[in-house]
């Protein structure tokens, strides 16, 4: 049996041992006697434990850590382990959804008698939680590795960076999710038709959203579907129509978003119990008015008076740190409504989406709640962002290709105070290099924008998800197969946790060094350029298409097409994986050797 | 004695329905019939509250209203274009039309169509005020869930 040690940033093939990444592989280091690992403080540092078994079954392993020793005297490691469990997809057997070992559930190889019988190689992947307020040096110890009769020790040095990473992102990385798809993948759940009711599902949703909270990024869930309906609990109660409209009962709304907005959820947290960041509203063309009396009077009046019922009750509760949106996800291809107002392809669709604006303007503009009208673009984010949209969108979601169109928009939108996103950090198969997830916030770092939006996260359907998830629709897994009634985390959410780590602190980054004469955020930015290859920050910006000008509806979005050549080539194409740890070591170096962010 | 609307059967709703369905609204509601869907806004919406009304016109039958039209080029490939509160079994996309829905269409009678697991749907043929026949009805009834994305 070969036992070894990985980074985070590449995986091994279940079967085979080969590295899942093949390009760049030759650059990847297997390390098989000792480790250097390099973190900031308050901040999670990961690796994995390979086993190739060589044919041999594992019936279980143990880790234990020895104490580190270092310029703080002896460091005590704060560890959880995962087993990864493999999935056989795309060609390999590629490791994503882990789950906690326990004496329940030990290590073993093959994993499971039905799933992969095939599996010769096993790994267990390690968080290791480095708290705030240590001395900053080198601290060493071993590793102690037992599995079956084989023994190894590994020399173990963590590099602990004067850096803290700080509690709150100051970067949302957004995991969105459509409800109610937690429901589905629970038995316990999707059997029980008063789960809204009995707050069983507010338990494993909390659950998922804190897993989210815990790993710095935001479960963002949208309460309706495309057919109007809302899921129960996703708004409050109404009653009466017209100018008799009126919130009936907010008791199950209350029951089911309190605990985030006030932040109580999140009890527990390392990085505290705060209120969520960021929470869609039920608003939209079927809600609180129904389809039928668009266009009428009807329809503003129902609007309008239940959003000043969401104004009062929701200074009454002081839920004034959350930001509030209504976001319109309509899309006519689904045949319910007319209008498409998500990603705005037909110039008419302004028309009903500036209408429902114009419905609630004025309902919250003398209000410390924060609302926040969404909108959502790509094709038209160059008009939009030029003209009056800019004034009354307050927080937008953008497509990451079109946006490098723009390089002048960013300054438009810090101007008018306006929230910016990058829509498309997903991995599209579960195979693809880990450079394109992290890439999504060193791209929102280096264009000054204010987050980036994962789409889909708990989106399972009737998929196999142990064998062959969606890997664009699934970020979090369901513990049911494994006997738990919970969310289980994957690897691709532990590496978004960990960029998200580096993002934090690079957000955080301000100031300006008198000795060199250098802005340190400045520094920093050509530290990632470095590592992109980019001379300057232009290497993150595109040339604006002829096209751009021109209506969508005639733009060839084919595949190597105008468009595809336009948006080409992102940022993280043809990018080694080793360079994300490169990068984020020089950074970390760089940040902790000026004392400035201890 | 005045029949109680919840006394009002499949046919009868269908009927009422119908009559307030402006067919050369529902004729003429995408703005392209050939290419990427888009609607004309005014028209989607008097037909989709008409599909909304048919549905509620007696809620004891717990209906699904949606209207089908067929591909200029192939009329044996049928698009969901309205849906009412649910969209059908088969979905948002152009499927290959069932025969009834297709007999519905070329007789001018309503054809019934059984499904299995106790979900029947009916389609009835929708006309303008040329009295030509520009798309179908579709209701069902024993949807147990909302189909939707």
């Amino acid at each position: 049996m070969r036992i070894y040690l990985l980074k985070d940033y590449v995986r091994v093939d279940g079967v085979t041992g080969a590295f899942i990444e093949r390009e760049f592989q030759e650059e990847f280091e297997r390390f098989e006697q000792d480790i250097e690992l390099h973190a900031a403080m308050n901040q999670y540092v990961s690796f994995q434990v390979v086993f190739d078994t060589e044919g041999e079954a594992i019936a279980s392993a143990d880790l234990s850590f020895g104490e580190l020793q270092g310029p703080g005297g002896a460091l005590v490691p704060d560890v959880e382990a995962f087993a990864e469990w493999f999935h056989e997809t795309e060609g390999c057997a590629v490791p994503d959804c882990l789950v906690p070992l326990s004496p329940e559930r030990p290590f073993r190889v093959p994993q499971d008698d039905v799933y992969l019988p095939g599996q010769r190689v096993g790994a267990i992947w390690v968080d290791w939680f480095v708290p705030k307020g240590i001395v900053p040096g080198n601290y060493a110890g071993t590793l102690r590795v037992q599995s079956n009769d084989t023994v190894k020790t590994f020399g173990l040095r963590l590099v602990v960076h004067a850096v803290t990473v700080p509690d709150r992102s100051l970067m949302t990385a957004d995991l969105n999710a459509y409800a109610d798809s937690i429901s589905p993948v629970f038995p316990h759940l999707a059997s029980n038709p008063k789960r809204y009711e009995d707050g069983s599902f507010f338990e494993v949703e909390k659950q998922v959203v804190s897993m989210a909270r815990e790993h710095r990024a935001l479960y963002h869930n949208l309460g309706y579907k495309h057919s109007g309906i809302v899921i129960p609990s996703f708004a409050p109660e109404l009653e009466g129509e017209g100018k008799n409209i009126r919130v009936k009962s907010w008791e199950l709304f209350d029951r089911h978003f309190g605990p985030y907005l006030d932040g109580s959820a999140f009890e527990g947290s390392r990085r505290g119990a705060f209120p969520i960041e960021y929470l869609y509203l039920p608003f939209h063309v079927n809600w609180p008015a129904p389809f039928e009396k668009w266009g009428k009077k009807g329809f503003r009046t129902e609007v309008r008076r239940i959003m000043a019922e969401f104004v009062r009750h929701f200074e009454e509760k002081g839920w004034t740190e959350t930001g509030f949106e209504i976001f319109l996800n309509h899309k006519k291809q689904y045949r319910f409504y007319p209008f498409t107002l998500d990603e705005i392809w037909y110039e008419h669709d302004e028309e009903p989406f500036e209408q429902y604006y114009d419905m609630l303007k004025g309902t919250y503009d003398t209000t410390d709640v924060r609302f926040l009208f969404r909108t959502d673009e790509s094709n038209h984010y160059g008009n939009h962002s030029r003209n009056h949209y800019a004034d009354f969108c307050d927080l937008w979601v953008v497509n990451a290709g079109m946006f490098t169109w723009y390089p002048e928009s960013m300054e438009i939108m810090k101007q008018k105070g306006n929230v910016l996103w990058l829509y498309g950090g997903v991995l599209r198969g579960l195979s693809d290099s880990l450079v394109s997830q992290f890439t999504s916030p060193m791209h929102a770092f280096m264009a000054d924008a204010d987050g980036f939006c994962v789409w889909n996260a708990f989106g399972h359907g009737s998929s196999d998800y142990l064998k062959t998830p969606n890997a664009d629709e699934v970020i979090m897994y369901p513990g049911v197969h494994f006997g738990l009634q919970r969310p289980l985390p994957s690897i691709r959410l532990k590496f978004l946790r960990n960029t998200m780590q580096l993002a934090d602190a690079m957000m955080a980054v301000t100031g300006y060094d008198i000795e060199s004469k250098y802005g340190y955020k400045r520094r920093v930015k050509d530290i990632v350029n470095k590592h992109y290859g980019f001379e300057d920050d232009g290497g993150w910006w595109k040339k604006t298409p002829d096209f751009a000008d021109t209506p969508p509806r005639y733009w060839d979005f084919s595949r190597g097409g105008p468009v595809d050549q336009a948006c080409s080539p992102g940022p993280a194409e043809g990018k080694s994986p080793r360079m994300m740890e490169q990068l984020r070591q020089e950074v970390l170096a760089y940040l902790g050797s000026t004392g400035a962010f201890l | 004695m005045m029949a109680n609307y919840l006394e009002l059967d499949l046919d009868s709703v269908a009927r009422i329905g119908l009559m307030y369905l402006d067919g050369d609204q529902f004729e003429d509601v995408q703005l392209d019939r050939y290419g990427d869907t888009d609607y004309d806004f005014d028209r989607f919406v008097n037909v989709k509250i008409a599909l909304t009304r048919l549905e509620n016109l007696n809620p004891s039958l717990a209906l699904c209203a949606a209207l089908w039209q067929f591909h200029p080029k192939n009329p044996r490939l049928a698009i969901p274009v309205v849906a009412g509160k649910s969209l059908p079994p088969e979905g948002w996309t152009r499927t290959p039309a069932p025969e009834q829905m297709m007999l519905a269409r070329d007789s001018g009678k309503p054809q019934t169509r059984d499904r299995g697991e106790g979900l029947v749907s009916t389609y009835y043929p929708v006309k303008n005020s040329d009295g030509e026949i520009v798309g179908v009805l579709e209701l069902l009834q024993g949807m147990d869930h909302i189909e939707d994305l």
